[in-house]
């Protein structure tokens, strides 16, 4: 049994050994190309060929899904650039990011809603870059000084079962009547980043009197359903009659599969979260993710945003054909300072209202 | 020879030891460390001040409350099961056996979303006995957590039972009858303290199950507002703003509730001295039911309908039905959903899933009978606390061991270049599940004589030779058991594989899931169906394949 | 192939199993380890198979060293050629009878006749028709049988037995017995039994090695060990017979074991070793050895009958000496009751008085 024993170990080690080693092999490959050093080294062809970059562009990315392998599909055709894409929530995608501080990986982030964005430039891990398009996009949609890009965005509405509802609420206020007791839900905020901004930007615009209309809507029985597609679920196998500030692409995806299901703009404004794109500090493939910032506000890449029924970012592409324009969505008067600001506030006497 | 025998015995457990702090040790150390110091620098304990807000004293009593009832749940559902299997008639249908395992083989996600889709208003409970709507919502309150929870895990504190129950040979309660006690007093005082150290490590099992459990409390639990340790992890972990600290913090309390749970079933189980001893020439107690096994049945009948019958209703109707807002009917059917899973990328999903998972469970039972060997033949301080290391991820919920993994292998100090590869899933996998395999092989090797071994050594074998010949044939239905093991969680696991899948990388589970956040939750459970159904099948190949390794003991 | 142990110690712990012994075996003899469980037979037998390494001391199979604390030499217990047989039998649960009994053959890889040395072994313990069984599906007798074709079939010139009959029942445990006992004459092998019962070791054994507590109390013939136990414990572990205590006296040149005033028991001078007269000792009868009747004799003693149990062929009869508090047995063909009023003499003497009468006193090979 001993040496039974000893054998194992033995062959333990070596594995151990042959790991550690071609890890490290791997470390060393990564720093020179990445110091772009390499060219000063005998291993002129591995230089030559990744350039400065690790030769694969990394996008970690938050769907919709299907529009975001599709961009990335075009882009790899036009471009010839190989690209890793990591698909998940925003949540998912910014808990990789915060996990993977210490040895980021990640080149391009393209996320659902616009707050994250902005504290990832203030904390100085964006870069800024300048694309050929910026000036054609819808005002307020990317940052000043180029650091982020909403090149698409979404609109909230409320989202009806159409064989339950028959008058489409016109705003806010109607989810207040009777009709709406009990079947009426919003994304839990706590999970939602677009309900979270929808919430304090209501706040913003209405002040205190903001929260009159949320404790109606507690006690006439509004519950928090998840995220967006969960609680779009609800409505669609008619658990809810409707459900607030839910995102409007998702709505538009399952009329298209017939599910009755619409969704309603109110008149009292809404909200219209745009869903940037930027570029790491850290990337290591800058030039490929350029071309890729380039590419989703190009032509090629909005028409492929405006056929995943979002809103496409350049004032001169059309959106799809079958849902509401930017100009028929009435807005929300808010700063997103103020949304920076106070939004944890905000949150926190929401919960206390409806939880 | 002296020195090099001992030389390489050293050797051996060194690096045995070696593989698991890197494998758990590391990891959760991290955890507690990252909790101590939130910005890089040690705080003290401060962080740890929120236990007293408000707020988290909620979330960790909800967490005790929902471990407390799952466990009270999950023992009632098996408790007649056990003696049913164990005692009486139904015994010789084995094949329950397996029919029992699969609500554990289901994701708890699925389940939970199955038994949402079937309660809620309008849903299918309603569509088909209207009458239901009075019954429906209590569904969705802390009882319908137990429920959903309890039924997913009964499966676990089963199979304990009916091993104790096994064990407790006829003839200790038959000496308990013959010197005079009632049914009740041998109960009292035979059964249940004999009964008590299997069970006590069940139930510790599925109380620390239940709240590393994250797939329930995300699903129903964020949907009814009870907000738990597990639930409030991943929130901090994966909705803006995050925070890694808190997170931390909630983890470290998470495993320090793990760990009392755990140190006072050892307590309780040390301090009484009721081994039972093998099970070898004794008799098999049996209490036939004669014409009240229709009841046994029926008992039966119903908690497989509860645990089967009911979430996977769900998952077929809602897999192959058109438009989900028209509800139940024949006209409603439809096999694109079947169709676009198998076209599109879940069947890639799937297959990452089954050879990660295949992948996951041959290194876990490989390492699992380099354990077992190096823990089985010596009790010395070194062996414990392997003995220890090998289990801790069974004690220590989920998620918690997934945010060390991370903290550990992407930290800038590890060489290992692992992190955001596919062997991370693998690894991660190989910590979550070592402990079942461990404990699998453990308990067959123990069975073995030493003097199987000897008579070998007697015979001129070579450690290799005897390792083949001997060792690796007896204890291959421990091997199996544990790979099987390994292979149906790892083939749903979800928690891990979602924040620590590589880019480009999908596994059925993270592919479901992502259908239910962003996609169309029929294609979502048309996943969920076929990887069950795959995990069925496998699980009834490596079976029959295991009762053919053993033909030689019929 | 001889075995030599020398100054063999071993220590579990604080535990002395062993303490410092010597033995020598010579080829082809048979001898048994007895003695009570915990006395260290098994870890001494376990020494000699190289299971467990003894702490200090040497080992010699013949004229080559297997184990040499000094020389630091310990040739593992694969290549010491040694057959061996359990007291569980250790069969292989998932190879045939063929597979169990090959494998020693397998794992040396001495591939050539293969099947004709295990035919040949098989045949020897005669299980020839078995070979395609699985071990489950024999008896207790037959496993053993199979147990000993294994321990065989590599034909070793030593072979080892720990305690291979415990596990049988009575009626089979005899069969067995001269089953091993021609085998091993047969092969000409070199063999050591581990043994806690006395019947079988004095019916097996060319010589004994009764231990107790670690230590080798006597080594010599069963029959030597039988008739002249040097010491208490010996004496109460191999054989039937009283001790009884007493005062050795010469009264007209005839040696008496005086046990009181009244009574005293003449015994023969070769059965003592030199012993000076009036000092106490602790002396064995045999009941084979003592007459009982009922009518007094003249060199009769009086005795007062305590218990009778039948034996089948005869009485087992517990005695009070008259005027004393001490107690012989005896055999007896009739019946008798307790209370019964009888005598006894000793035939021919036989009273083996010991020359060391408690257990200590470091006691090494003799022969």
């Amino acid at each position: 049994m001993k040496q039974l024993k000893g054998l194992i170990a033995g062959l333990g080690v070596l594995t151990l050994t042959a790991c550690a080693q071609t890890e490290m092999e791997q470390e060393n490959d990564g720093s020179n190309a990445g110091n772009g050093t390499a060219d000063e080294n005998a291993n002129g062809e591995a230089a030559a060929e990744s350039h400065d970059e690790t030769g694969t562009l990394t996008i970690y990315t938050s769907g919709p899904g299907g529009m975001a392998e599709n961009l990335v599909e075009a882009f790899e055709d036009e471009t010839g650039i190989e690209v890793d894409m990591y698909q998940g929530t925003t949540g998912d995608v910014l808990g990789r990011l915060e996990a993977e501080q210490g040895n980021p990986i990640a080149d391009v982030v393209v996320l659902a809603s616009l707050p994250p964005a902005m504290e990832f430039k203030d904390q100085g891990m964006t870069m800024a870059y300048e694309s050929e398009y910026a000036d054609r996009l819808q005002d307020g949609w990317y940052d000043d000084d180029y650091h982020f890009y909403g090149f698409s965005a979404s609109a909230l509405g409320i989202s009806y079962n159409t064989n339950m509802v028959e008058e489409p609420p016109a705003d806010w206020s109607d989810l207040v009547t009777e009709e709406y007791e009990n079947q009426i839900a919003v994304p839990d905020p706590t999970q939602s980043g677009t309900a979270r901004d929808f919430v304090a930007a209501y706040i913003n615009q209405e002040g205190d009197a903001g929260w009159d209309l949320i404790e109606e809507l507690s006690e006439n029985g509004l519950s928090l359903e998840g995220a967006n597609n969960p609680a779009l679920q609800t409505v669609i196998s008619g658990a809810n009659k409707a459900v607030m500030a839910g995102v409007d692409y998702m709505v538009y995806n399952n009329i298209e599969n017939g599910e009755p299901v619409d969704i309603a703009f109110p008149e009292s404004g809404t909200m219209i979260t745009p869903r940037p794109a930027f570029i790491l500090e850290s990337a290591e493939n800058v030039d490929s993710a350029q071309q890729y910032i380039d590419f989703i506000l190009s032509d090629r890449g909005q028409e492929i945003v405006a056929d995943a029924y979002l809103l496409p970012a350049r004032t001169d592409v059309d959106a799809h054909e079958d849902r509401a324009t930017f100009e028929e969505i009435e807005q929300l008067d808010f700063q997103w300072d103020f949304l920076e600001e106070n939004t944890d506030d905000i949150l926190e006497e929401f919960l206390s209202n409806v939880r | 020879m002296f020195n090099m025998r001992n030389a390489i015995q050293t050797l051996n457990k060194a690096s045995a030891l070696l593989v698991l702090v890197i494998l758990v040790l590391m990891p959760l150390s991290l955890v507690l460390i990252r909790s101590v110091t939130p910005e890089g620098a040690f705080e003290g304990f401060s962080a740890f001040s929120i236990i007293f807000e408000e707020q988290y004293r909620i979330i960790l009593t909800n967490s005790l409350l929902l471990g407390f009832g799952v466990v009270i749940g999950a023992s009632l559902l098996a408790a007649p099961l056990a003696f049913f299997m164990a005692r009486t008639e139904l015994r010789k249908h084995r094949w329950i056996d397996i029919v029992l395992i699969i609500p554990f083989m289901t994701p708890p996600y699925i389940g939970a979303m199955g038994w949402i889709l079937s309660m809620q208003p309008n849903g299918y409970a309603e569509q088909m006995f209207p009458f239901l709507s009075a019954v429906t919502p209590y569904f969705f309150t802390y009882f319908g957590m137990v429920l959903v929870m309890s039924l997913h895990l009964f499966p676990f504190i089963y199979l304990i039972m009916r091993n104790t129950l096994d064990n407790i040979g006829g003839r200790m309660e038959e000496a308990g009858v013959i010197h005079g006690g009632s049914f009740l007093y041998r109960l009292k005082r035979i059964i249940i303290p004999l009964f008590f150290s299997g069970y006590s490590m069940g139930a510790l099992l599925v109380f620390v199950k239940t709240i590393g459990e994250f797939g329930t409390p995300v699903t129903l639990g964020n949907r009814i507002g009870f907000y738990v340790l597990t639930s409030e992890i991943h929130r901090y972990t994966s909705v803006w703003p995050l925070d890694f600290g808190t997170a931390a913090v909630l983890s470290t309390m998470l495993l320090s509730v793990s760990m009392t749970i755990w140190y006072i079933q050892q307590w309780l189980v040390s301090r009484r001295h009721d081994k039972v001893i093998s099970g070898k020439g004794q008799t098999k107690a049996f209490t036939p039911l004669g014409k009240y096994r229709i009841a046994a049945w029926l008992y039966l009948a119903g908690v497989l309908g509860l645990a089967i019958g009911v979430p996977y209703f769900s998952v077929v109707s809602t897999a192959f039905m058109r438009v989900q807002g028209d509800g139940l009917g024949w006209g409603n059917l439809t096999f694109q959903h079947m169709i676009d899973l198998f076209t599109g990328s879940g069947l890639e999903a799937l297959f990452n899933s089954v050879w990660l998972a295949a992948f996951a469970a041959t290194i876990s039972a490989a390492i699992g009978i380099w354990m077992a060997i190096v823990i089985m033949r010596k009790k010395g301080a070194a062996e414990k606390s392997m003995d220890f290391l090998s289990l801790a991820p069974n004690t220590v919920p989920g998620i918690v061991v997934v945010v060390g993994l991370i903290l550990f292998w992407n930290s800038p100090w590890n060489p290992g270049m692992i992190y955001n590869t596919w062997m991370m899933l693998v690894l991660t996998y190989v910590v979550l599940y070592l402990p079942f395999t461990v404990q699998n092989i453990k308990a067959i090797y123990g069975q073995l004589g030493d003097s199987l071994f000897n008579a070998a050594k007697m015979s001129g074998a070579k450690p290799v030779y005897m390792l083949r010949t001997i060792l690796i044939p007896l204890i291959i239905p421990g091997i199996l058991a544990g790979w099987i093991m390994t292979f149906t969680i790892s083939m749903r696991e979800l928690v891990g594989s979602l924040i620590l899948r590589p880019p480009n990388m999908h596994t059925s589970a993270t592919f479901i899931y992502s259908q239910f956040e962003q996609g169309t939750a029929a294609l979502g459970m048309a996943m969920a169906l076929v990887s069950v159904g795959l995990t069925t099948v496998v699980l009834i190949m490596v079976e029959h394949f295991k009762n053919r390794s053993q033909m030689y003991r019929q | 192939m001889d075995i030599t142990l020398q100054d063999i110690e071993k220590s579990f712990g604080k535990l002395q199993a062993l303490k410092p012994l010597n033995l020598t075996i010579k080829s082809g003899e048979f001898v048994s380890l007895l003695g009570p469980s915990g006395c260290g037979k098994t870890t001494l037998l376990r020494i000699i198979a190289g299971l467990e390494n003894a702490d200090d001391g040497e080992i010699q199979f013949g004229d080559k060293t297997v184990y040499s604390k000094k020389r630091r030499l310990n040739v593992s217990p694969q290549k010491r050629h040694i057959g061996m047989v359990f007291q569980d039998f250790a069969l292989w649960p998932h190879m045939t009878v063929f597979e169990n009994v090959a494998y020693g053959l397998r794992a040396t890889g001495q591939k050539a006749h293969l099947k004709e040395k295990v035919k040949e072994a098989l045949s020897n313990v005669q299980l020839g028709d078995h070979a395609e069984r699985y071990p489950h599906q024999l008896s207790g007798g037959q496993q053993q049988r199979v147990a000993i074709a294994r321990a065989i079939a590599n034909d070793p010139s030593i072979i080892l037995m720990d305690e291979p009959l415990s596990a049988l029942d009575a009626t089979l445990r005899d069969e067995m017995r001269i089953l091993l006992q021609s085998l091993v004459k047969k092969l000409n092998m070199t063999a050591v039994y581990v043994t806690h019962d006395q019947n079988e070791a004095m019916a097996m054994s060319d010589r004994l090695v009764v231990m107790n507590q670690g230590e080798m109390m006597q080594v010599n013939t069963p029959e030597e060990v039988y008739q002249r136990p040097e010491n208490e414990t010996v004496a109460k572990f191999v054989g039937k017979g009283a001790l009884i205590n007493g005062t050795h006296v010469l009264y007209e040149d005839v040696h008496y074991l005086k046990l009181n005033q009244n009574t005293a028991i003449p015994f023969s001078k070769n059965f003592m070793g030199e012993l000076p007269y009036n000092s106490r000792v602790t002396a064995v009868i045999r009941p084979e050895h003592i007459n009982l009747s009922r009518t007094a004799r003249e060199t009769g003693i009086e005795a007062e009958v305590e218990t009778v149990s039948f034996l089948g062929e005869r009485y087992e009869v517990t005695f009070r000496i008259g005027g004393s508090d001490q107690s012989l047995f005896a055999y007896s063909k009739s019946k008798l009751s307790p209370g019964d009023h009888i005598f006894f003499e000793v035939t021919g003497n036989y009273i083996h008085v010991m020359t060391n009468a408690h257990t200590g006193g470091e006691r090494h090979e003799t022969a």
